[in-house]
């Protein structure tokens, strides 16, 4: 499959999906899942204490699905916020795996420049996934929100732009989800 | 105990509390949360940390830059960026210069973080903070800014080497080392006064300038000390990232960073340079390291150093240093120095000789001096010290087991090999007065009655005292001992079991140590089912595993000791797949790489061997420390590839190294020392020092007579170097005679067809060349070429060499006629086997070159 014809195609899902096709978004993420995962194992494995940087990560997936920068921009941000939920995917899956095999826990797969505060030395991928679940309970826009940020590395513009509310409300959410995230997630257990 | 109820009710209260004003918030907590203390605590907190984070709008634009990126040319503040020096922790440096013209050589870093982002204000504060911390042993911090979502950090720009290379580099003696440290202990203190702490004190953050002067750079924007009750959140951050080997157990364990955290920071940077190891040099990825800071006990740096250094009296002195550097290290925070500046007023007192505080009081050093009297250095609880006054090893054992309460079996293990077998460990501690042996021995004749009807602990101590033995390179007694130990775990705990592999893992050391390939096989082969069976595939056992049980049959398929050609080619696949699986700095990785090197020596590919050798004596050393005899090993053979590649001088050097550690740490009748004066007088050789290389190889004869193996191949070798040597001191009368007869001996016990024959006969060829004899030297190498035209599955390039040489006698026959045809067909084989930077490569096409008639068609570089 050449490079042309691969992206053409996504094209086309990501059209249909946007115009509300359901099952176009499945095969877009089955379609994705796999690039978006070669790219995040390979920044895993050239990152010495394994730190995902999601931007990194988006940037390059962005990249790889070539051409799609020149998408209509309401597309783009549908596409990145996609990109967030199949790279949530990887890492997650990534990180158990990681977990599985070694013996003594291993070294954790973790996250930097997360958006959530300091993160010298990054969160663990499944704590953040965990308390993402959690917060979707509580209150779900602010969990897009933060989906869309952590793991997609979505602006504040963009990611009022991908859930159609206004920049003000999507900083009120973003506010309360990320410090209840950043606070579950440094606090000593 | 918070339930989920609980959970969802605090955020809902602290998202509707963050639509409130100040004026309404007191009121709206108190209606919303009921008299709940723990509740209203939780949403405060939340209110706290939301509060701390700052405005949202402005703060949270997204990370605009790849890390990869070149960013040279840009400009940040008033700097312009020139190029990249590195990668920190925080992120990545530039060398940069001023875009007014002034000069002025900055680094700038870009950091990576969000902190600067979150709250600029509070980036802002820490910078000009750090700003005003002026001192000679601190890279200044000179301007620090936010551009467009970039936080960076301009530091004076420090030309020099880090800490512990200078004071490799320099030999440097204790108490020079001393007076390097005494200024960095002083800023470190002046830092403290204004309430900064570094908290990531370690040698790669200590550069060396070139008029000697010490400095730490990167103080970055770790740490400004918050108040006394600080939220652990603002600083529970560093519980996530440290730097193994020399962090502090709090900032391990997510504790509270202080300034004892950098006393402890100066304590390792002080044991790191005075010992040559870093506190844990086994012990240096983050699982363990987190293991053993928390629990284990620090062998005092004179113990773990390189020995015989002087005097009684050095000694005691010694044992001052010894006491100050553990108390800096001293587990518990309240224990150590409680500032720089008492650090630093200790360290000068001891170069003024003047008696230390930290010896006074600590009952370290009480356990100390008894240990040391007792020739084992570390931690020892008081029933420990009766146990063994009275009863020896097993004693000391049964006690440790009752003190520590756990029925751990790990307990035991952990206890002798890292307690007491690491301490005595001669090759560790660089010494040979330990009482070890007597110790392993004594124990061995008792070991099966002790533990009768305990198999598991019989099996544990098993493995522990045939660690012990390996490191003595007991070889026999090591194995009887690993093998027991490996069944006798296999059957109490499983065969997957770690202690299980860790048993075999020490088998297998043993078996690579001495090359005893079929065991190695079969061993490997059960290592890999072991792991397979609990999907551990891509543990470090499970590579070193896979990969002998590559590289062995290959070995198996090529005549010995000629050339194991492409065997290089078998394990390289292993070494890039470790390097992307472990990292490149991971132990694993420069375990390949030594494989890999090695199999590349083998293969006569010494140029590639080179630098990949280069990378693992560095890595090993890392781990290892100076001493360890795999790196004195894989040093060996970096000088064999170094001594190839025309770098004869920087060859003898490492082996004169080499030669010297394994003579005082294993004795003149080990195999290693014997290998290594041999090596070493090859060089010399090289190099024209005669005499030494004279006196290497009469040792190494001596050596290799007083030890004889099975294989007399290496003695005969040295016997033919020696008669080199001879010839080439104009004592052809001496050294001749004793080559036939060598090669004479080689041939009867060898046979004719034998593949070791060429290096032998190769060897007497070149003493008859010094000699002057260039006839019987042709003869002899035709007889070479002949048989290893012979040979079954040789390597592509060895009739080529062996025909380049045979042309090299030729030529100093002055027969270029009949050296042309030679050469004509060799130089293309080499090119092409071994490739156009090959030293055997390029020897033949000089030769080439120097024909009188060369023919142009034959392209070569």
């Amino acid at each position: 499959m050449t490079d042309t014809t691969h992206e053409s195609e996504t094209l086309a899902l990501l059209t249909r999906w946007s115009g509300g096709d359901r099952e176009a978004l499945d095969q877009l993420l089955a379609r994705m899942y796999g690039d978006i995962h070669a790219i995040a194992v390979r920044q895993l494995r050239s990152e010495r204490d394994l730190t995902i940087r999601p931007t990194a990560l988006v940037h390059e997936a962005y990249l790889r699905l070539a051409g799609l920068n020149e998408m209509h921009w309401q597309n783009r941000t549908h596409f990145m916020s996609m990109t967030a939920r199949v790279i949530r995917q990887v890492l997650v899956d990534e990180a158990r795996r990681y977990r599985a095999v070694k013996r003594d826990g291993g070294t954790r797969v973790t996250l930097a420049d997360a958006h959530l505060g300091d993160t010298k030395g990054g969160f663990d991928v499944l704590d953040v996934d965990a308390l993402l679940t959690e917060l979707q309970q509580y209150d779900e826009v602010a969990a897009e929100i933060v989906l869309l940020r952590v793991f997609g590395g979505m602006s504040i513009e963009e990611s009022a732009q991908a859930l159609s509310l206004s920049v003000a409300t999507v900083n009120r959410r973003w506010l309360t989800g990320k410090t209840w995230l950043a606070r579950e997630l440094t606090r000593d257990v | 105990m918070r339930t989920p109820a609980d959970r969802a009710r605090a955020y809902r209260i602290f998202s509707d509390a963050l639509e409130r004003t100040a004026a309404e918030l007191e009121q709206f907590l108190e209606r919303a949360c009921q008299g709940d203390a723990t509740c209203r605590a939780e949403v405060e907190a939340l209110l706290r940390v939301a509060r701390e984070a700052g405005a949202p709008t402005q703060a949270f634009l997204r990370m605009p830059q790849q890390p990869e990126e070149d960013l040279s040319g840009r400009t940040y503040g008033r700097f312009r960026l020139i190029e990249r020096i590195g990668t920190g922790g925080m992120g990545v440096v530039y060398r940069a210069e001023r875009t007014d013209g002034v000069q002025q050589s900055v680094a700038i870093k870009l950091v990576s973080t969000s902190a600067a982002l979150a709250s600029p204000a509070l980036f802002e504060r820490e910078a000009q903070l750090l700003a005003r911390l002026e001192h000679p042993a601190v890279a200044r911090l000179i301007d620090a800014g936010l551009d467009a979502g970039q936080a960076w950090i301009a530091m004076e720009f420090v030309r020099g080497v880090r800490i512990d290379e200078y004071c490799a580099a320099h030999r440097l003696s204790s108490r020079a080392i001393l007076s390097l440290l005494i200024p960095l202990a002083d800023a470190v203190a002046a830092a403290h006064r204004m309430l900064v702490v570094h908290s990531d004190i370690k040698p790669a953050n200590v550069l060396v300038t070139v008029d000697g002067a010490p400095k730490l750079i990167d103080f970055g924007i770790s740490t400004a000390l918050r108040d006394a009750g600080a939220e652990t959140a603002a600083s529970g951050h560093a519980r996530r990232v440290f730097t193994p080997g020399f962090a502090a157990p709090e900032q391990v364990s997510g504790g509270p960073l202080t300034v004892a955290t950098d006393v402890y920071g100066l304590g390792a940077l002080a044991y790191r340079l005075l010992s040559g190891v870093a506190p844990f040099p086994d012990a240096l990825d983050p699982a363990a390291y987190m293991q053993a800071v928390s629990q284990r006990e620090v062998i005092p740096p004179s113990r773990a150093a390189l020995a015989g250094q002087g005097a009684p009296q050095a000694r005691a002195l010694r044992g001052d240093l010894d006491a100050i550097v553990c108390k800096a290290l001293e587990r518990d925070a309240a224990r150590r120095y409680s500032t720089a500046a008492d650090m630093r007023a200790d360290l000068l007192r001891f170069l003024e000789g003047r008696p230390v505080a930290a010896r006074a009081a600590s009952p370290l050093y009480r356990l100390t001096k008894f240990a040391r009297r007792n020739a084992l250095a570390v931690s020892l609880s008081g029933l420990l010290l009766l146990s063994l006054a009275g009863g020896g090893l097993f004693a000391a054992v049964q006690a440790h087991r009752a003190a520590t309460a756990r029925d751990q079996a790990r307990a035991v293990t952990s206890f002798l090999t890292h307690d007491i077998l690491a301490a005595a460990n001669p090759l560790l501690a660089g010494t040979r007065d330990v009482q070890l042996r007597p110790l392993l021995d004594d124990a061995s004749k008792t070991l099966q009655q002790r533990f009768q009807g305990q198999p598991t602990v019989l099996a544990e101590v098993q493995a522990a005292m045939g660690a012990g033995y390996a490191a003595l390179f007991e070889t026999a007694k090591a194995e009887t001992l690993l093998t027991a130990a490996e069944s006798g775990l296999a059957r109490e705990l499983g065969d997957s079991d770690a202690e299980t592999q860790s048993a075999r893992s020490a088998l297998w050391y043993l078996y690579t140590g001495n090359v005893d390939v079929g065991k190695l096989y079969k061993l490997s082969a059960r290592i890999l089912a072991a792991e397979d069976a609990v999907g551990r595939h891509d543990s470090a056992l499970a590579y070193r595993a896979r990969l002998m049980l590559a590289w062995i049959p290959c070995v198996a398929k090529a005549p010995e000791a000629i050339g194991l050609s492409n065997c290089g080619d078998v394990v390289r696949p292993f070494y890039v797949s470790a390097r992307a699986h472990f990292g490149p700095e991971d132990l694993t990785t420069y375990e390949m790489a030594w494989f890999l090197g090695v199999a590349l020596i083998f293969s006569s590919r010494e140029d590639e061997a080179e630098p990949v050798l280069r990378d693992a004596c560095l890595g090993l050393q890392h781990y290892f420390g100076e001493v360890h005899h795999r790196v004195t090993e894989c040093r060996r053979y970096l000088a064999k590839a170094l001594d190839k590649n025309g770098k004869s001088a920087e060859a003898e050097r490492l082996l004169d190294a080499a030669a010297r550690i394994f003579d005082k740490t294993l004795g003149s009748n080990s195999q290693f020392t014997a290998i290594s004066n041999y090596e070493l007088a090859a060089a010399a050789l090289h190099n024209g020092h005669l005499t030494k290389s004279l006196d290497a190889a009469r040792l190494a004869v001596q050596e290799m007579q007083q030890s004889p193996g099975s294989d007399q191949t290496d003695l005969w070798r040295a016997q033919l170097l020696l008669a080199n040597a001879l010839v080439q001191a104009g004592r052809s009368q001496e050294g001749l005679p004793l080559g036939e007869q060598a090669l004479a001996r080689a041939t009867a016990a060898l046979g004719a067809d034998a593949g070791p024959l060429l290096r032998c006969r190769d060897l007497l060829a070149q003493a008859y060349l010094r000699a002057g004899n260039a006839p019987r030297a042709e003869a002899l190498l035709r007889e070479n070429l002949a048989l290893g035209a012979r040979l079954p599955n040789r390597p592509a390039w060895l009739v080529g060499q062996l025909e380049a040489s045979l042309a090299g006698a030729l030529l100093a026959e002055q027969k270029a006629a009949a050296a042309e045809p030679l050469l004509k067909d060799a130089v293309p084989t080499l090119l092409s086997s071994l490739g156009s930077r090959n030293a055997r490569t390029i020897a033949a096409a000089a030769q080439w070159r120097a024909l009188p008639h060369s023919d142009s068609a034959l392209s070569m570089r």
